[in-house]
């Protein structure tokens, strides 16, 4: 069985592939790529935070420039010959004031009838006609909030906003909300396979934004007719891009869940957590089997996996969305400590 | 500040508010094709072009409650998808079930939330002949986006003339338009956008005031417009009367067409002295007379015939949107005799055309773009009364390739144009000229015509009856015009040269042409006289040349007139003898005879400045025509006696000079002369009116150009009467074309490895100035031109 992709070409040095995870995993694949440095990478494969990750590098921004502008919120890039700002939450969170406002509307609406209707349901599983009627309402908003910033963002700083005319080749994945299609947007390759659209001719930022949209979140993005959704809703990193792409795979990503054998569990650390644990192991059990998997069919590709230590209490009590500086000092230390890490079992293996 | 979105213009809000669903404002053409296209081919191609017309990627917005004019704006969500459509014909996929099939396409308005064309592959279709299957190309675009010219565009971009498939690029410029503005914004930029707008159209309007005031100070000019104001108000004080073909639409469209020689229309038309188009509104008034009869007639004497015509000018031939006027043609009923009711409607036409009636249409036009902007709709909403009033149907005609052309390969059989029908007129007429033939297609409406298959008889028996009158034989196998063949990088054999020969016969020359000019050669080849014309004998001339070579007098004939060329070597016979030029005069008067052309050799050259001079000033002869001149050397001082061909015994030849630089002066004056030596450039070129062409070589330090590069060539009727080289920014104001592109691309169209129009078409080279819209009915003199380019050696 093939997997890679016979379309794409294979190049010299290094294929990148970052993960999605919010802005946690967008300052881990930072901390990764300070220590590993960008010069022979030679292609970046990204999803949602890592695209916004990969699209930086790509660009020509350095690490250090991105560091420092989130520390100072403007920086001066030469290679962009101007300043990126990064705004803060509103980077990610711009509300949608007309979706919002249309389902506080329509919620109110449909509990104002429900309790005008309760007299009459004495008999009734009342819980449960509660429970349909709330979420039947749940159809005028397609998210809440909107990326629109970020696009913004890479609409102003970028030199170009052509995937082709970048420093490094980038391939973007999204999800296609109703064909359930992988879009890989990039510069190069224009084809149809298997389920996967390789487009040319789509704008980075629009790309982007389409990448990072998480679903009930965030807005789709229509581009072509179709509306996109984060890329990691159909496959848990694009790892048959990078490695069709290259002979050496660098993988970081943050879908680790938490490793707890001793002391405090996990139960008592809330539901948040313990829902982002569940979430963490079904993404990390369907990566293991891609892993898996590649190693049986490419056995001489090598494929370098950066993940967050399992027993990184820190990192994952950590919020997947957090614009604080000292989380953010604090997830950037994880990626650095991750990839020395596997630089460490890499020198291990090459003996 | 305000943006820079362009405002719809008086004629498109025109159509863009009139449009009702029961008559959609679109115009386009159902063509036909050999083969089965595939539609994966044809949404890739497009895709792939679509870029080169901005327009189409390109929706209306307009600020709510119509606060500001309807406004161009990219469309952010545009995808080609949403235009290229697929529709396949089921069985029995004959001519009815697809017009059938096309008359629910055409019933049916545009999406105003998408840029407003579609294109619709219409498959399954019955083929003719051995053909198993044929392909239907359905286009529709909304007349307020283009005029009819316009509209051709995006076929323009995507036709070939090679039978072979075309490259599809598997890059395209980014497509990254800004999101749709905020409406508050859009609505507040409105104001002062349409403030602006209203000004140029005021700017405008004083132009052809002052244009139309200027013209009728001349008293002939006066008259003219007189006599056709006499011509369209005569015995018609009051409005016109309705004709059958009008009522209330129905929405329910089809289409019905019939298709004619082109060669019979031409010999019809020279019974009367008439056009094409005359011809054509002819066969319409009579079959509508004919229709009428069987119905209640109303009294009405006459069919008024509204003619679109274009008042384009130079200056706005890059522009989109609708710069046409109308023309009113009555057509009586009581001339029964088709041909002299073929020259009432000659004369008629002519008069309406020397008239300045189709300026004075535009002004009025142009009066209710003045209006706040909430008032133009309502105001337009009462055009269709006004034409109804006015005329009873519209005829349009549209000359498109006298040769065959090709979509991906295949080739373009039929193609039917049509036009919207305005409210109450009940068809409208498209009359398309197309590779010999030429079809008359007319939308009809099922509600006011509701047998169409009676209007499609009578356009056929009116027609019958004209060319019968006309006495001329019914064309049974018209011959189209062969394909041309696909371009390929060769060596090409210089057709027979065509030199002009001096009418009054003065100083007789003996010229002789040296053996190796019985081989031919690469580039030119014996030149044969086909049309005696004077040469202007330029003054250096004088200076007798030196002919070195024992040459072998054929003819003696006699010279007055010669132009002299640079010693760069045209072709070179196989021997390496430079055969450099070949004069052909005849003896006598009679010049109409082929003569073999005797060749002079021209070893020394002129001093450039001379030889510029002598080529610029072309062959204007002293009865105005021009001269095709082949490179020539004069011969005024005696020459060597005739002697029998004897290449063993010629001597050695001298060394051949260097090839001129490609865009070079010296480059320039030897396309100059091969260009007048083809009889291919001149018989395709024949109706060239458009104007000088420039070729500009972008800056290539590898190649040798340091600089940009240009040549200029003015052209006229097949004749190249200046070629020059020159600054690019001055052939950018000289000429009226110009054609860019950089060092690989001119080679690959200089080897032939790319036909001119795909270069064009795939951007390799860039129209920097003209209108490919223009350049449209003479492709084929341009292939021929780019030949004759690939003729000229260069050096490097």
């Amino acid at each position: 069985m093939r997997r890679e992709i016979p379309q794409l070409h294979k190049q010299p040095g290094t294929a990148l592939v970052l993960s999605g995870g919010a802005t946690k995993a967008f300052y881990f694949h930072l901390g990764v790529l300070r220590v590993l440095g960008v010069q022979d990478i030679s292609s970046i494969v990204g999803t949602s935070a890592g695209a916004i990750a990969g699209a930086l590098i790509a660009s020509g921004a350095t690490v250090e420039t991105i560091i420092a502008a989130l520390e100072e919120k403007e920086v001066y890039v030469p290679r962009y010959e101007g300043y990126i700002r990064f705004v803060g939450s509103r980077l990610m969170f711009k509300p949608s004031a007309k979706y919002i406002a249309a389902q506080g509307l329509q919620t109110g609406f449909t509990a104002l009838r429900f309790l005008a209707a309760l007299p009459l349901m004495l008999n009734q599983d009342v819980v449960a006609e509660a429970l349909d009627r709330l979420f039947l309402s749940q159809r005028c908003a397609p998210g809440f909030f909107s990326a629109s910033e970020i696009e913004g963002l890479f609409r102003k700083v970028l030199p170009s906003n052509d995937f082709a005319d970048l420093d490094i080749d980038l391939y973007v994945t999204a999800t296609a909300l109703d064909t359930h299609e992988r879009a890989v947007f990039n510069g190069q390759y224009h084809f149809e396979d298997k389920g996967t659209h390789f487009m040319n001719d789509v704008p980075v930022h629009k790309a982007v934004r389409a990448s990072t949209s998480l679903p009930g979140m965030f807005e789709p993005v229509k581009i072509k007719d179709k509306y996109y959704i984060d890329g990691e809703v159909k496959r848990s990193l694009s790892m048959d891009v990078g490695i069709a792409l290259a002979d050496r795979v660098v993988v970081s990503h943050t879908y680790q869940p938490l490793l707890q054998t001793t002391g405090r569990s996990i139960h008592d650390m809330g539901w948040l957590n313990i829902f982002k644990q569940s979430i963490h192991m079904v993404l990390h059990e369907r990566i293991a089997i891609w892993r898996d998997l590649y190693a049986q069919e490419y056995p001489t590709k090598e494929v370098v996996w950066i993940e967050p230590d399992p027993e990184d209490m820190d990192f994952f009590l950590a919020p997947e969305f957090s614009f604080r500086p000292e989380v953010q000092k604090l997830i950037i230390r994880s990626g650095e400590l991750a990839a020395r890490q596997a630089l460490e079992r890499l020198a291990i293996k090459e003996g | 500040m305000a943006d820079n979105y362009d405002v719809l213009g008086p004629v498109d809000c025109a159509f863009y508010y009139t449009e009702r669903p029961e008559t959609p404002m679109n115009i386009g053409a159902l063509s036909i094709y050999a083969g089965k296209m595939q539609f994966k081919e044809l949404t890739a191609l497009i895709d792939s072009r679509i870029h080169n017309a901005p327009r189409y990627r390109q929706r209306i917005v307009q600020a709510p409650l119509h606060m500001g004019q309807p406004t161009w704006v990219e469309d952010p969500d545009f995808y080609i998808g949403n235009h290229v459509k697929r529709v396949t014909l089921a069985p029995p996929a004959n001519q009815d079930a697809l017009r059938d099939l096309v008359g629910s396409l055409l019933s049916s308005t545009l999406d105003r939330q998408k840029p407003l064309w579609e294109v619709y592959l219409i498959d399954g279709l019955q083929g003719e002949g051995a053909e198993k299957e044929r392909t239907a190309l359905f286009f529709k675009v909304h007349h307020c986006m283009v005029d009819g010219l316009a509209a051709v565009e995006l076929f323009t971009l995507l036709m070939d003339f090679s039978p072979e498939k075309p490259v599809i690029e598997p890059r395209k410029p980014l497509y990254d338009p800004p999101r749709l503005p905020d409406m508050t914004r859009f609505t507040l930029d409105s104001w002062q956008r349409d403030f602006k707008h209203r000004l140029a159209l005021l700017g405008k309007m004083a132009e052809e005031t002052t244009r139309l005031g200027s013209l009728m100070t001349h008293s002939s000019q006066r008259l003219k417009t007189l006599v056709a104001v006499t011509h369209f108000i005569n015995g018609n004080l009051r409005p016109i009367r309705k004709l059958p073909i009008n009522g209330k639409n129905s929405g329910r469209q089809t289409m019905m067409w019939n298709e004619f020689s082109l060669n019979e229309i031409h010999a019809i038309r020279q019974k009367a002295r008439a056009s094409v188009n005359d011809v054509m509104l002819t066969v319409l008034a009579g079959a509508i007379e004919k229709y009428c009869q069987r119905r209640d007639f109303n009294g009405q004497n006459f069919a008024r015939i509204l003619m679109p015509v274009s008042i384009r000018e130079d200056a706005e031939k890059d522009q989109y949107g609708n710069r046409i006027s109308v023309l009113p043609i009555d057509i009586p009923f009581d001339i029964k005799e088709p041909i002299k009711r073929l020259e009432a409607v000659s004369k008629f036409s002519a008069v309406m055309k020397e008239s300045s009636l189709s300026l004075t249409m535009d002004l009025v036009l142009t009066l209710p773009s003045l209006m706040p902007s909430q008032m133009q709709s309502s105001l337009w909403g009462l055009a269709p009364v006004a034409f109804a009033l006015l005329a009873h149907t519209w005829c349009t005609n549209v000359m498109a390739s006298p040769i065959p052309i090709y979509l991906l390969g295949h080739e373009l059989k039929h193609v039917y144009g049509f036009f919207p029908l305005n409210p109450t007129m009940g068809i409208a007429a498209v009359v398309v000229s197309y590779n010999g033939r030429v079809t008359m297609n007319v939308v009809i409406d099922k509600g006011i015509v509701p047998n169409p298959a009676e209007l499609e008889e009578e356009v056929r028996q009116a027609y019958q009856e004209l060319r019968q009158a006309a006495k001329v034989p019914a064309d049974p196998e018209p011959e189209p015009e062969p394909a041309p063949a696909p371009v390929v990088a060769q060596p090409v054999a210089a057709p027979p040269v065509t030199v002009a020969a001096p009418a009054p016969v003065a100083t007789p020359v003996a010229v002789a042409a040296p053996a190796a000019v019985e081989t031919p050669a690469p580039v030119a080849a014996p030149a044969v006289v086909e049309t005696p014309a004077p040469v202007e004998t330029p003054a250096a001339v004088e200076t007798p040349a030196v002919v070195e070579t024992p040459a072998v007098v054929e003819t003696p004939v006699a010279v007055e007139h010669v132009a002299l060329v640079p010693d760069h070597p045209v072709s070179h016979s196989p021997a390496g003898v430079p055969e450099g030029v070949g004069l052909a005069l005849p003896t006598g008067s009679d010049h109409s005879a082929p003569v073999p052309v005797p060749v002079l050799a021209a070893p020394h050259p002129l001093p450039e400045a001379v030889a510029a001079v002598i080529a610029m000033d072309s062959t204007p002869s002293t009865n105005g025509k021009s001269a095709p001149v082949e490179t020539v050397v004069a011969v005024t001082a005696p020459v060597a006696p005739p002697a029998p061909p004897a290449p063993a015994e010629q001597p050695a030849p001298p060394a051949a000079p260097a090839l001129p630089k490609l865009f070079s002066q010296d480059w320039a004056l030897a396309f100059r002369e091969v260009i007048n030596s083809s009889a291919d450039y001149r018989n395709a070129s024949t109706g060239w009116t458009a104007g000088s062409l420039a070729f500009v070589m972008e800056a290539a330090p590898r190649h040798g150009f340091a600089t940009p590069a240009a040549v200029f060539m003015d052209l006229d009727r097949g004749n190249c009467k200046l070629a020059r080289a020159l600054p690019v920014t001055e052939a950018l104001q000289s000429a009226s074309f110009v054609i860019q592109g950089d060092y690989n691309a001119w080679m690959d169209v200089l080897k032939g490895k790319i036909a001119p129009v795909t270069a064009l078409t795939t951007g390799k080279l860039s129209l920097k100035k003209g209108s490919m819209l223009r350049l449209m009915p003479y492709t084929r003199s341009a292939g021929e031109l780019v030949k004759c380019a690939r003729r000229v050696p260069y050096s490097g």
